[in-house]
């Protein structure tokens, strides 16, 4: 994404740096450039708002995942069983 | 209606989360969540041909992990007398502890509450199941893991623009999704 010129974005570059702040990895620069795309665009105004709704829901949500190293060893335990099985069969 | 089939080998990428997610509020262990999870999958390959087709693969799981919680319920509680909860805080070496263990839980949060979250909880994985899975497995590292975009980048090699081109998607997706099911 090119730096907007006068604070001036498009409407997918707004959607783009609206997203980065979600995950707070906007600048100062990008913030300021949504607020105002969003005065002039609704397109953009219902999106951010929509998207931010959903970062709350994730964050009530309080996920919980499986971390990686958890996901390989129940993969490993599986595989083994799977080829257990296969060289049973056969 | 079409008929579901089992495929094991994406078992664990596609429903872990959805399975541990299901299995942590009901035990309130990661460790034992954990091998909850995996004991269901050993016990579904074991089963497999009991399969009928008429459920999805995830229903079917899940209904394994059910079972599975409660055999864990029944095997912890299984000697006389661990059913009960003791209170003793005569204890000396919990000298100064049974304060902290007093404090009440926050006031905002109820039962309701909880129970909603976990529907919650198991709607966004649900939609996570539905939107395009390199996207999602993204979209999870990023949002639920926390992870650094830099981190994200090299794990899946791609480059930052593309990043947030997926991660936009994955959110319209997923918001999407949610409004049907959840607003």
């Amino acid at each position: 994404m090119q730096k907007p010129k006068f604070f001036i974005l498009n409407c997918s570059d707004a959607a783009n740096c609206c997203d980065k702040k979600e995950y707070n990895e906007a600048s100062v620069r990008e913030k300021t450039s949504i607020i105002i795309h969003n005065l002039f665009c609704k397109k953009c105004r219902d999106y951010s708002a929509k998207n931010s709704k959903l970062t709350q829901l994730i964050k009530k949500a309080r996920i919980k995942g499986c971390t990686s190293e958890e996901k390989k060893n129940i993969k490993e335990r599986l595989k083994q069983e799977i080829s257990k099985q296969e060289s049973s069969s056969s | 209606m079409p008929k579901h089939s089992l495929d094991p080998n994406k078992w664990v990428d596609k429903y872990a989360d959805y399975l541990f997610n299901y299995a942590i509020v009901r035990v309130n262990d990661r460790e034992i969540a954990n091998d909850l999870v995996s004991e269901t999958f050993l016990a579904g390959l074991n089963s497999k041909d009991n399969f009928l087709g008429k459920a999805s693969e995830r229903t079917w799981l899940i209904s394994i992990l059910k079972r599975k919680v409660i055999d864990y319920y029944r095997r912890i509680n299984s000697q006389k007398g661990k059913a009960e909860v003791r209170i003793n805080y005569s204890d000396d070496e919990n000298d100064g502890e049974w304060l902290e263990e007093q404090v009440a839980d926050d006031f905002d949060r109820s039962a309701e509450d909880e129970m909603e979250n976990e529907e919650l909880r198991l709607a966004i994985l649900e939609c996570l199941d539905e939107i395009n899975p390199k996207h999602a497995a993204i979209f999870k590292m990023k949002t639920i893991d926390g992870a650094d975009t830099e981190a994200v980048c090299n794990e899946f090699k791609i480059t930052p623009s593309n990043l947030w081109v997926i991660i936009h998607r994955a959110r319209t997706a997923l918001a999407a999704c949610l409004e049907k099911k959840w607003l």
